[in-house]
Protein backbone atom coordinates (compact mmCIF):
# COMPACT_ATOMS: atom_id res chain seq x y z
CA UNK A 1 0.00 0.00 0.00
CA UNK A 2 1.42 3.58 -0.68
CA UNK A 3 1.48 6.58 1.08
CA UNK A 4 -1.89 7.69 -1.26
CA UNK A 5 -3.77 4.88 0.37
CA UNK A 6 -2.88 5.66 4.16
CA UNK A 7 -5.75 7.35 6.47
CA UNK A 8 -4.29 8.99 9.22
CA UNK A 9 -6.04 10.55 11.99
CA UNK A 10 -4.66 14.09 14.09
CA UNK A 11 -5.96 14.52 17.40
CA UNK A 12 -4.13 17.30 18.83
CA UNK A 13 -6.35 20.41 20.91
CA UNK A 14 -4.00 22.60 19.13
CA UNK A 15 -4.83 24.46 15.66
CA UNK A 16 -0.86 25.03 15.13
CA UNK A 17 0.29 21.41 15.89
CA UNK A 18 -2.43 19.85 13.85
CA UNK A 19 -2.12 22.46 10.72
CA UNK A 20 1.93 21.72 10.70
CA UNK A 21 1.37 18.07 10.63
CA UNK A 22 -1.00 18.53 8.16
CA UNK A 23 1.36 20.24 5.95
CA UNK A 24 4.05 17.55 6.61
CA UNK A 25 1.86 14.67 5.35
CA UNK A 26 0.25 16.26 2.71
CA UNK A 27 3.85 17.23 0.98
CA UNK A 28 4.76 13.07 1.90
CA UNK A 29 1.50 12.05 -0.28
CA UNK A 30 -0.95 11.26 2.24
CA UNK A 31 -4.51 11.76 0.67
CA UNK A 32 -6.20 11.28 3.75
CA UNK A 33 -6.07 12.85 6.66
CA UNK A 34 -8.68 13.51 9.35
CA UNK A 35 -8.69 16.33 12.08
CA UNK A 36 -9.96 15.44 15.80
CA UNK A 37 -9.21 17.95 18.64
CA UNK A 38 -10.20 15.80 21.25
CA UNK A 39 -10.38 12.10 21.93
CA UNK A 40 -14.16 12.17 21.43
CA UNK A 41 -13.63 13.33 18.31
CA UNK A 42 -11.02 10.83 17.21
CA UNK A 43 -13.03 8.23 18.15
CA UNK A 44 -16.40 9.31 16.11
CA UNK A 45 -13.09 9.33 12.89
CA UNK A 46 -12.17 6.00 13.65
CA UNK A 47 -14.94 4.27 13.55
CA UNK A 48 -16.33 5.95 10.75
CA UNK A 49 -12.96 5.98 8.38
CA UNK A 50 -10.89 2.87 9.85
CA UNK A 51 -7.72 4.68 9.71
CA UNK A 52 -4.27 2.90 10.05
CA UNK A 53 -2.89 5.37 11.93
CA UNK A 54 -3.28 8.06 14.34
CA UNK A 55 -1.23 10.84 15.91
CA UNK A 56 -2.65 11.79 19.09
CA UNK A 57 -1.79 14.26 21.79
CA UNK A 58 -2.01 13.35 25.49
CA UNK A 59 -3.67 16.69 27.38
CA UNK A 60 -6.47 17.96 25.49
CA UNK A 61 -9.78 18.75 26.93
CA UNK A 62 -13.35 16.56 26.63
CA UNK A 63 -10.88 13.47 26.36
CA UNK A 64 -7.20 13.18 26.54
CA UNK A 65 -5.38 10.96 24.97
CA UNK A 66 -4.74 8.56 27.30
CA UNK A 67 -8.22 7.65 27.86
CA UNK A 68 -8.88 7.75 24.30
CA UNK A 69 -6.24 5.10 23.62
CA UNK A 70 -7.75 2.88 26.24
CA UNK A 71 -11.57 3.34 25.10
CA UNK A 72 -9.68 2.66 20.86
CA UNK A 73 -8.15 -0.41 22.30
CA UNK A 74 -11.82 -1.45 23.31
CA UNK A 75 -12.86 -1.74 19.79
CA UNK A 76 -9.95 -1.79 17.33
CA UNK A 77 -6.00 -3.27 18.15
CA UNK A 78 -4.75 -2.60 14.73
CA UNK A 79 -4.67 1.25 14.36
CA UNK A 80 -1.14 2.05 15.36
CA UNK A 81 -1.37 5.11 17.23
CA UNK A 82 1.67 7.50 17.42
CA UNK A 83 1.76 9.28 21.17
CA UNK A 84 2.61 13.34 20.12
CA UNK A 85 2.47 14.91 23.15
CA UNK A 86 4.26 17.34 25.62
CA UNK A 87 3.89 15.38 28.39
CA UNK A 88 6.36 12.75 28.03
CA UNK A 89 6.59 11.83 31.89
CA UNK A 90 7.35 8.25 32.77
CA UNK A 91 3.73 7.68 33.49
CA UNK A 92 2.39 8.35 30.67
CA UNK A 93 5.11 6.51 28.71
CA UNK A 94 4.58 3.57 30.67
CA UNK A 95 1.21 3.59 30.55
CA UNK A 96 0.80 4.08 26.65
CA UNK A 97 3.32 1.39 25.87
CA UNK A 98 1.02 -1.03 27.99
CA UNK A 99 -2.04 -0.13 26.03
CA UNK A 100 0.07 -1.00 22.73
CA UNK A 101 0.97 2.58 21.53
CA UNK A 102 3.33 2.62 18.18
CA UNK A 103 5.44 5.21 19.56
CA UNK A 104 5.99 8.02 21.75
CA UNK A 105 7.23 11.54 20.55
CA UNK A 106 7.95 14.14 23.23
CA UNK A 107 7.64 17.85 22.04
CA UNK A 108 8.61 20.04 20.41
CA UNK A 109 9.17 17.30 17.43
CA UNK A 110 10.56 17.50 14.70
CA UNK A 111 9.60 16.92 10.92
CA UNK A 112 12.00 14.16 10.52
CA UNK A 113 10.88 12.39 13.48
CA UNK A 114 7.11 12.36 11.97
CA UNK A 115 8.61 11.31 8.35
CA UNK A 116 10.36 8.67 9.91
CA UNK A 117 7.60 7.36 11.47
CA UNK A 118 5.74 7.68 7.48
CA UNK A 119 8.16 5.79 6.31
CA UNK A 120 7.52 3.09 9.00
CA UNK A 121 3.96 2.71 9.01
CA UNK A 122 4.48 3.07 4.74
CA UNK A 123 6.80 -0.08 4.94
CA UNK A 124 4.75 -2.03 7.18
CA UNK A 125 1.54 -1.50 5.15
CA UNK A 126 3.52 -2.67 2.13
CA UNK A 127 4.35 -6.03 3.85
CA UNK B 1 23.07 36.18 28.16
CA UNK B 2 25.14 38.92 29.14
CA UNK B 3 24.49 40.86 25.66
CA UNK B 4 21.02 41.22 26.87
CA UNK B 5 22.08 42.49 29.85
CA UNK B 6 25.16 45.28 29.44
CA UNK B 7 23.10 45.98 26.09
CA UNK B 8 20.40 47.36 28.45
CA UNK B 9 22.35 48.90 30.58
CA UNK B 10 23.43 51.16 27.41
CA UNK B 11 20.66 51.28 26.65
CA UNK B 12 19.18 52.93 29.35
CA UNK B 13 22.04 55.13 29.91
CA UNK B 14 21.40 55.92 26.56
CA UNK B 15 25.11 55.05 25.43
CA UNK B 16 24.07 53.39 22.63
CA UNK B 17 20.34 54.32 20.71
CA UNK B 18 17.20 51.41 20.01
CA UNK B 19 18.19 50.84 16.61
CA UNK B 20 22.12 50.41 17.20
CA UNK B 21 21.49 48.06 19.82
CA UNK B 22 19.12 45.88 17.78
CA UNK B 23 21.53 45.79 14.98
CA UNK B 24 24.35 44.91 17.17
CA UNK B 25 22.66 41.86 18.46
CA UNK B 26 21.25 40.86 15.18
CA UNK B 27 25.08 41.36 13.86
CA UNK B 28 26.52 39.41 17.13
CA UNK B 29 23.96 36.58 16.56
CA UNK B 30 25.56 35.90 13.25
CA UNK B 31 28.71 35.29 14.39
CA UNK B 32 27.71 32.79 17.28
CA UNK B 33 29.15 29.29 17.17
CA UNK B 34 27.45 26.42 18.52
CA UNK B 35 29.65 23.82 20.93
CA UNK B 36 28.54 21.38 17.44
CA UNK B 37 30.37 23.31 14.83
CA UNK B 38 33.53 24.32 17.82
CA UNK B 39 33.61 20.20 17.99
CA UNK B 40 33.91 19.24 14.63
CA UNK B 41 36.17 22.67 13.56
CA UNK B 42 38.60 21.07 16.48
CA UNK B 43 38.05 17.68 15.21
CA UNK B 44 36.97 16.02 18.02
CA UNK B 45 33.45 14.97 16.70
CA UNK B 46 32.51 14.05 13.23
CA UNK B 47 28.91 15.63 11.94
CA UNK B 48 27.53 12.01 12.19
CA UNK B 49 28.24 12.18 16.13
CA UNK B 50 27.26 15.75 16.41
CA UNK B 51 23.74 14.76 14.73
CA UNK B 52 23.21 12.03 17.17
CA UNK B 53 23.39 14.20 19.93
CA UNK B 54 21.34 16.95 18.85
CA UNK B 55 18.57 14.21 18.52
CA UNK B 56 18.97 13.18 21.94
CA UNK B 57 19.23 16.48 22.80
CA UNK B 58 15.26 17.09 21.07
CA UNK B 59 14.46 14.06 23.50
CA UNK B 60 16.10 14.68 26.79
CA UNK B 61 16.85 18.33 28.48
CA UNK B 62 20.78 18.00 28.40
CA UNK B 63 23.58 19.82 27.45
CA UNK B 64 25.07 19.42 24.29
CA UNK B 65 28.63 18.71 26.55
CA UNK B 66 26.76 16.57 29.12
CA UNK B 67 25.40 13.94 26.21
CA UNK B 68 28.75 14.05 24.14
CA UNK B 69 30.80 12.94 27.80
CA UNK B 70 28.06 10.41 28.45
CA UNK B 71 27.97 8.75 24.40
CA UNK B 72 32.20 8.88 24.92
CA UNK B 73 32.46 11.19 22.21
CA UNK B 74 34.34 13.93 24.29
CA UNK B 75 36.19 13.37 27.18
CA UNK B 76 36.69 15.94 29.72
CA UNK B 77 39.85 18.01 28.62
CA UNK B 78 37.97 18.09 25.10
CA UNK B 79 35.06 19.40 26.52
CA UNK B 80 36.83 21.84 28.62
CA UNK B 81 38.55 23.44 25.86
CA UNK B 82 35.25 23.81 23.85
CA UNK B 83 34.10 25.43 26.17
CA UNK B 84 36.36 27.85 26.90
CA UNK B 85 36.35 28.70 23.03
CA UNK B 86 32.87 29.25 23.41
CA UNK B 87 32.86 31.10 26.21
CA UNK B 88 34.58 33.88 24.33
CA UNK B 89 31.06 34.44 22.99
CA UNK B 90 30.30 37.12 26.06
CA UNK B 91 33.04 39.35 24.11
CA UNK B 92 30.59 39.30 21.09
CA UNK B 93 29.05 41.95 22.01
CA UNK B 94 31.74 43.92 22.90
CA UNK B 95 33.54 43.30 19.79
CA UNK B 96 30.11 43.74 17.69
CA UNK B 97 30.00 47.30 19.46
CA UNK B 98 33.93 47.84 18.20
CA UNK B 99 33.16 46.40 14.67
CA UNK B 100 30.41 48.51 14.17
CA UNK B 101 32.45 51.72 15.47
CA UNK B 102 29.91 52.54 18.09
CA UNK B 103 32.78 52.29 20.61
CA UNK B 104 35.99 52.65 20.81
CA UNK B 105 38.57 50.16 22.88
CA UNK B 106 38.68 52.79 25.80
CA UNK B 107 34.92 53.28 25.77
CA UNK B 108 34.27 50.00 26.06
CA UNK B 109 36.16 49.39 29.20
CA UNK B 110 34.90 52.39 31.26
CA UNK B 111 31.17 51.21 30.22
CA UNK B 112 32.29 47.87 31.26
CA UNK B 113 33.24 48.76 34.78
CA UNK B 114 29.97 51.46 35.04
CA UNK B 115 28.20 48.72 34.25
CA UNK B 116 29.78 46.32 37.60
CA UNK B 117 29.60 49.36 39.33
CA UNK B 118 25.74 50.69 39.11
CA UNK B 119 24.34 47.22 39.11
CA UNK B 120 26.42 46.48 42.26
CA UNK B 121 27.48 42.81 41.08
CA UNK B 122 29.98 41.57 42.42
CA UNK B 123 32.75 39.75 39.93
CA UNK B 124 31.18 36.95 40.93
CA UNK B 125 27.93 37.81 39.71
CA UNK B 126 29.67 39.38 36.76
CA UNK B 127 31.21 35.93 35.94
CA UNK B 128 27.82 33.94 35.72
CA UNK B 129 26.24 36.48 33.54
CA UNK B 130 29.42 36.28 31.06
CA UNK B 131 29.36 32.34 31.20
CA UNK B 132 25.23 32.28 30.23
CA UNK B 133 24.50 30.13 33.88
CA UNK B 134 20.86 30.16 33.39
CA UNK B 135 20.33 28.98 36.89
CA UNK B 136 22.68 31.51 38.84
CA UNK B 137 21.50 34.11 36.42
CA UNK B 138 18.09 33.40 38.03
CA UNK B 139 19.97 33.47 41.64
CA UNK B 140 21.32 36.94 40.98
CA UNK B 141 18.11 38.55 39.71
CA UNK B 142 15.01 37.11 40.96
CA UNK B 143 13.95 36.17 44.72
CA UNK B 144 11.84 33.68 45.58
CA UNK B 145 12.91 33.15 49.45
CA UNK B 146 9.92 33.79 50.70
CA UNK B 147 8.01 31.21 48.64
CA UNK B 148 8.18 27.45 50.19
CA UNK B 149 8.44 26.61 46.54
CA UNK B 150 11.68 28.92 46.42
CA UNK B 151 13.26 25.92 44.39
CA UNK B 152 10.71 24.87 42.26
CA UNK B 153 9.80 28.22 41.09
CA UNK B 154 13.59 29.50 40.36
CA UNK B 155 13.85 25.98 38.44
CA UNK B 156 10.70 26.95 37.03
CA UNK B 157 12.14 30.02 36.01
CA UNK B 158 15.29 29.06 34.62
CA UNK B 159 13.93 26.28 32.44
CA UNK B 160 11.52 28.92 30.56
CA UNK B 161 14.51 30.99 29.74
CA UNK B 162 16.11 28.01 28.27
CA UNK B 163 12.77 27.02 26.50
CA UNK B 164 12.49 30.45 25.19
CA UNK B 165 16.43 30.38 23.35
CA UNK B 166 15.22 27.02 22.20
CA UNK B 167 11.66 27.48 21.25
CA UNK B 168 11.76 30.97 20.11
CA UNK B 169 15.42 31.48 19.10
CA UNK B 170 15.36 34.45 20.99
CA UNK B 171 17.34 35.84 24.28
CA UNK B 172 15.66 36.55 27.23
CA UNK B 173 16.40 38.59 30.19
CA UNK B 174 14.77 39.42 33.35
CA UNK B 175 14.85 41.49 35.94
CA UNK B 176 13.90 41.57 39.47
CA UNK B 177 10.45 40.77 40.43
CA UNK B 178 8.48 43.62 41.00
CA UNK B 179 6.02 44.07 43.77
CA UNK B 180 2.62 44.93 42.12
CA UNK B 181 -1.04 45.52 42.54
CA UNK B 182 -3.59 43.29 40.95
CA UNK B 183 -3.44 44.02 37.61
CA UNK B 184 -5.04 43.09 34.60
CA UNK B 185 -3.48 41.32 31.53
CA UNK B 186 -4.70 42.12 27.87
CA UNK B 187 -3.60 38.71 26.76
CA UNK B 188 -3.45 35.83 29.49
CA UNK B 189 -2.55 32.07 28.67
CA UNK B 190 -2.95 29.73 31.60
CA UNK B 191 -2.34 25.84 32.85
CA UNK B 192 -2.40 24.61 36.09
CA UNK B 193 0.24 21.62 36.79
CA UNK B 194 -1.03 19.32 39.73
CA UNK B 195 0.02 16.03 41.32
CA UNK B 196 2.62 16.08 44.11
CA UNK B 197 2.14 19.92 44.42
CA UNK B 198 0.57 22.60 42.53
CA UNK B 199 1.58 25.04 39.94
CA UNK B 200 -0.65 27.47 38.47
CA UNK B 201 1.50 29.04 35.02
CA UNK B 202 0.94 31.66 33.32
CA UNK B 203 1.92 33.83 30.41
CA UNK B 204 0.47 37.24 30.46
CA UNK B 205 1.06 39.69 27.57
CA UNK B 206 0.09 42.97 25.77
CA UNK B 207 -1.16 42.62 22.02
CA UNK B 208 2.15 43.36 20.20
CA UNK B 209 4.28 41.10 22.80
CA UNK B 210 1.34 38.56 22.26
CA UNK B 211 1.62 38.76 18.33
CA UNK B 212 5.82 38.72 18.63
CA UNK B 213 5.41 35.38 20.63
CA UNK B 214 3.14 33.76 18.43
CA UNK B 215 5.13 34.46 15.26
CA UNK B 216 8.39 33.17 17.15
CA UNK B 217 6.66 29.76 18.11
CA UNK B 218 5.08 29.19 14.74
CA UNK B 219 7.39 30.46 12.46
CA UNK B 220 5.24 32.85 10.62
CA UNK B 221 4.16 36.56 10.59
CA UNK B 222 1.15 37.30 12.50
CA UNK B 223 -0.44 40.04 12.50
CA UNK B 224 -3.31 40.22 14.21
CA UNK B 225 -4.88 38.19 16.81
CA UNK B 226 -6.95 35.10 15.34
CA UNK B 227 -7.09 31.53 16.63
CA UNK B 228 -4.33 30.19 15.36
CA UNK B 229 -2.23 33.26 17.12
CA UNK B 230 -3.74 32.01 20.48
CA UNK B 231 -3.28 28.60 19.53
CA UNK B 232 0.32 29.06 18.95
CA UNK B 233 1.28 30.89 22.48
CA UNK B 234 -1.08 28.16 24.49
CA UNK B 235 1.38 25.38 22.43
CA UNK B 236 4.60 27.18 23.68
CA UNK B 237 3.25 27.55 27.38
CA UNK B 238 2.48 23.95 26.96
CA UNK B 239 5.31 22.47 25.50
CA UNK B 240 7.32 24.71 27.74
CA UNK B 241 5.12 23.07 31.31
CA UNK B 242 6.01 19.68 29.08
CA UNK B 243 9.44 20.04 29.13
CA UNK B 244 8.95 20.93 33.30
CA UNK B 245 6.55 17.99 33.62
CA UNK B 246 9.77 15.45 31.87
CA UNK B 247 11.87 16.70 34.00
CA UNK B 248 10.83 16.24 37.11
CA UNK B 249 9.13 13.22 36.21
CA UNK B 250 13.19 12.46 35.38
CA UNK B 251 13.68 12.90 39.28
CA UNK B 252 10.55 10.49 40.33
CA UNK B 253 8.00 13.67 41.17
CA UNK B 254 4.90 12.86 38.76
CA UNK B 255 2.92 15.61 37.82
CA UNK B 256 0.43 16.34 35.19
CA UNK B 257 -1.28 19.38 33.72
CA UNK B 258 -4.88 20.37 32.67
CA UNK B 259 -5.25 21.90 29.17
CA UNK B 260 -4.40 25.39 28.65
CA UNK B 261 -6.65 28.05 28.81
CA UNK B 262 -7.07 32.01 27.35
CA UNK B 263 -8.32 34.58 28.41
CA UNK B 264 -8.57 38.46 27.25
CA UNK B 265 -8.29 41.13 30.04
CA UNK B 266 -7.77 38.31 32.95
CA UNK B 267 -7.58 40.21 36.51
CA UNK B 268 -4.60 39.00 38.02
CA UNK B 269 -4.59 38.42 41.96
CA UNK B 270 -1.08 39.35 43.27
CA UNK B 271 -1.05 37.66 46.90
CA UNK B 272 2.19 36.46 48.80
CA UNK B 273 2.87 33.19 46.70
CA UNK B 274 2.45 34.93 43.24
CA UNK B 275 5.02 35.86 41.60
CA UNK B 276 4.95 37.75 38.21
CA UNK B 277 8.78 37.82 36.26
CA UNK B 278 8.52 40.63 33.49
CA UNK B 279 10.69 38.89 30.78
CA UNK B 280 12.48 40.66 27.77
CA UNK B 281 12.57 40.02 24.78
CA UNK B 282 14.35 42.00 21.77
CA UNK B 283 11.58 42.80 20.71
CA UNK B 284 8.69 42.84 23.60
CA UNK B 285 8.49 41.71 27.24
CA UNK B 286 5.85 39.66 28.82
CA UNK B 287 5.18 38.36 32.41
CA UNK B 288 5.61 34.90 33.66
CA UNK B 289 3.10 34.10 35.98
CA UNK B 290 3.56 31.57 38.73
CA UNK B 291 1.55 30.30 41.75
CA UNK B 292 1.00 27.51 44.22
CA UNK B 293 -2.62 28.90 44.15
CA UNK B 294 -5.32 29.81 41.21
CA UNK B 295 -4.23 33.67 40.40
CA UNK B 296 -7.37 33.81 38.53
CA UNK B 297 -9.49 36.58 40.26
CA UNK B 298 -12.92 35.86 40.22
Amino acid sequence: MGSQKLKIVLCDDSMLVRKQLLEILTDAGIKTILEASNGKEALSLIKEYNPQAIFLDIVMPVMNGIDTLKELRKFNSKIKVIMLTSSGTQTHLKTALEEGAYDFIQKPWKEMQILSILDKLKDEEEV
Amino acid sequence: MFSQYFGNYLLNKKAVTTEELKEVLEYQKSIHVKLGVLAINFGYMDSTQVQEVHQLQMKIDKKFGEIALQLGYLNEQQLQDLLSTQKLGHLQLSQALIDKKHFTFDQLQKELENYKQDCQLTNEQIENLQQGDIDKIIDVFLKFENSIHSKIYSNYTALMLKSIIRLLDATPRVEKNPSRDNYTAEWLVYQKIYGEYNLFTGIAADKETFLTLASKFAGQKFTVIDEMVKSSVAEFLSVHNGIFLVNMSNRNVELQMDPQILYQQAKIENNEETYITPIYLIDGKFDLIISNTNFLSP
